[in-house]
């Protein structure tokens, strides 16, 4: 097949059973690749209720047929399993090479199951393929482990992902970290943590076939020259999207209680690259290359340094926690990446106990000491430290994922827990935008930007239009959600959404599936393809025992009773009669019962999917 | 007579060599006239920066904000500016 390895590499941990067995076309006609072929490997193979530590739960690092070809911006990869913050299916992406490595050690799909008897991790050498001792990996930082297997292995080229104590010490939003980059969200890494698998390392020299390769490089050179003149991404990355926020009055700041930060000039990217970039990076063939690399040259936090950090992390460490001291934002994204934390999740845990400290609901005794007020960039790094390792009241209480934490506190605090579905909310206000309201309640991660990418459309809308209006936004997050859902599956970078198709999945999109895999699908076929991957994991989240009331209940009350208090965007909120609205159209766009959020029964026939029994 | 900030950002800085400047316009001024106002005083590579001959979707799309609120143009250019008023000229917001 043109476009795939033609693959799947199974790895049992707990009996040892290394296997390869044929990617079927079948399936990649249906699913393409990516998260949609993942959805249907675990809606065939994953128990309904698995527990996410249990042995059964079941890992894959996907790819799609974009990866490993001259397709901009395909240096990603998806790590997909059943999430311990959130219960349910979970894709977590990540950049930079080891995507493109595994189709070209000769597999589309890792598949982990089980679970070692003692520190382990997967060495993929081709068709060479053998489950290793990690007990010296054990407790390393996750920069530490990259370097130490590669020169176990005796071969730079390999590419490693790995856990850190993060992971290790089954932190609910740990992070797997790969290079310089994160598959963040989700706490994926706690589950390989519980599974013992330290990381996989890969490397191989095959070749990914494309139909027509004279076709393939016309579209790279076209798009290169398009996105190479993006006015932000080749010079800051995404640092500069926090100025434009906050200036929107959009920006989550300590802890959301308001969406106007003060500080936000001090770490905005437009301050920052020019005084501390040190270097770029780009994933496997990207011509933008987004990546910055910072290093902080004066003050307490001198030598610290990080990818990045990004516009998530820019907010999650920066204006929601209240701190305007780049060094120790630096410090504290740097601490999450060696550590294995996801900075988002690491961030919204934070802002809420800083939160909670300043009403009197942690004690200075519950906070082990710590002096945890908004702007206190040292205790931001003290408390990520005290996360990694589970140690102390604090971070036992913070490790959980702010949903539990917020639950073990009470006494109203889960009021103030920022979060959807148990996932802390990402830097895109759920109030500033109202197309997030809906996109975060129904998305099937909940406080995942990337669950339905409304705001590449709808921040350069006018405050009436962007954070008043609701009557349009069902339309906008079907359309979205299913760009998501292919771009997932080839597996392209979001980025680039901007080149391939920001609203719906589109005439781009399509070129890329036939470019790569000569299937010669029409749009209305593309389109089918995405709403029968959103669809299944729907019917994955249902098995699952989630219904309507998820969706309903998923916003933080805050966002549900507080306006916006002040700014450009004073005002806005999540209206529960709108909300309603907003819902019931989007499930009649779905096809899903309203009573119940099930895809209708003539849904799953019309998208060849009645097979599935919910 | 009506005084306005004007920040840049961005390539918009580049283009004009300043973070930010005070313009003094008319009586009932508006968007339309500022934006002519910058393209007389730094010409075609600021007038370049909103077109899109391309037909390319959001990539890169100039972003002109009042207050903080997005302007959609054309429909705004006749806006009226106030004594006192920041416009920024910025981009799309990518990533995050």
């Amino acid at each position: 097949m043109y476009g795939y390895a033609g693959y799947i590499l199974k790895v049992n941990l707990g009996t040892g059973k290394i296997s390869k067995e044929p990617l079927k076309e079948g399936l990649v006609k249906e699913f393409i690749g990516g998260f949609g072929v993942s959805a249907r490997i675990l809606y065939d193979n994953l128990p309904p209720m698995t527990n996410p530590y249990s042995p059964e739960n079941i890992v894959i690092f996907a790819t799609g047929p974009a990866q490993g070809t001259l397709i901009p911006g395909s240096g990603r990869g998806l790590f997909i399993s059943k999430s311990p913050l959130t219960n349910r299916i979970f894709n977590s992406n990540v950049g930079g090479y080891i995507a493109a490595e595994l189709k070209y050690a000769g597999y589309d799909f890792l598949i982990i199951t089980g679970k070692a008897s003692s520190p382990v991790y997967i060495a993929i050498d081709g068709d060479n393929v053998e489950i290793k001792d990690a007990s010296n990996l054990w407790g390393r930082t996750t920069y530490e482990t990259q370097t130490l297997i590669k020169e176990e292995l005796g071969d730079k080229r390999f590419q490693v992902a790995c856990i850190g104590p993060g992971g290790e010490n089954l932190v609910k939003y740990s992070a797997i970290i790969h290079n310089f980059h994160a598959a963040g969200r989700g706490g994926i890494a706690s589950v390989l943590g519980s599974k013992n698998l330290k990381a996989f390392a890969v490397r191989g020299d095959k070749s990914v076939e494309v139909p027509d390769v004279e076709a393939m490089l016309t579209f790279y050179k076209e798009i290169t020259e398009k996105c190479t003149k993006h006015p932000t991404l080749p010079s800051y990355g995404t640092t500069v999207a926090l100025g434009t926020i906050n200036k929107m009055g959009c920006l989550g700041t300590r802890n959301w209680q308001t969406e106007v930060f003060e500080g936000a000039a001090n770490i905005d990217g437009y301050t920052t690259i020019p005084k501390y970039r040190i270097r770029d990076i780009a994933c496997t063939g990207c011509p933008m290359g987004c990546g910055k690399i910072q290093e902080i040259s004066e003050g307490k936090y001198a030598g610290a340094s990080a990818k990045g950090p990004e516009y998530e992390t820019l907010y999650s460490l920066g204006s929601l926690v209240s701190v305007d001291d780049f060094g120790a934002l630096v410090s504290a994204a740097r601490l999450c990446d060696e550590y294995g934390l996801d900075t988002i999740s690491t961030g919204v845990s934070i802002a809420w106990a800083m939160e909670c400290y300043e009403k009197g609901l942690l004690t200075k005794e519950e906070t082990d000491g710590i002096d945890l007020k908004f702007g206190n960039g040292d205790a931001l790094n003290e408390v990520i430290k005290r996360i990694a390792y589970k140690n102390g009241y604090l971070g036992n209480l913070l490790a959980r994922g702010v949903k539990e934490a917020s639950e073990t506190v009470g006494c109203g605090s889960q009021y103030f827990a920022m979060h959807f579905k148990g996932l802390e909310l990402a830097g895109h206000s759920p109030r500033g935008v109202k197309a997030w309201t809906l996109g975060y309640s129904v998305g099937w991660r909940g406080g995942s930007h990337h669950d339905g990418r409304a705001h590449d459309i709808e921040y350069p809308k006018p405050f009436e239009e962007r954070a008043l209006k609701f009557e349009d936004k069902p339309e906008i997050v079907y359309k979205t959600v299913h760009r998501v859902m292919i771009e997932e599956s080839l597996i392209t970078c979001r980025f680039f959404g901007g080149y391939y198709g920001s609203l719906e999945p589109s005439e781009n999109h399509l070129k890329i599936l036939n470019l790569t895999t000569g299937f010669n699908m029409t749009l209305e076929e593309l389109w089918k393809t995405a709403r029968r991957i959103r669809t299944l994991i729907r019917c994955l989240e249902i098995r699952d025992g989630f219904s309507r009331k998820d969706d309903v209940n998923a916003p933080p009350l805050r966002i549900l009773n507080e306006p916006i208090p002040e700014g450009p965007s004073k005002g806005a909120y999540a209206k529960p009669f709108e909300f309603k609205f907003m819902i019931n159209k989007l499930y009649d766009l779905m096809g899903w019962e309203r009573e119940t959020g099930k895809p209708k029964k003539e849904t799953l026939k019309e998208l060849g999917l009645g097979d599935i029994t919910i | 007579m009506t005084v306005v900030t004007i920040e840049y950002t961005l390539k918009f800085r580049n283009i004009t060599g300043k973070d930010s400047e005070k313009i003094v316009l008319g009586d009932n001024a508006t968007i339309k006239q500022i934006l002519e106002h910058l393209k007389r005083n730094y010409g075609d590579d600021f007038e370049k920066e909103f077109t899109n001959p391309s037909g390319d979707q959001i990539a890169g799309t100039p972003l002109i904000l009042l207050n903080g609120q997005a302007l959609k143009l054309p429909e705004n250019l006749n806006t009226n500016v106030e004594d006192g008023d920041i416009i920024t000229f910025t981009y799309a917001i990518a990533g995050g």
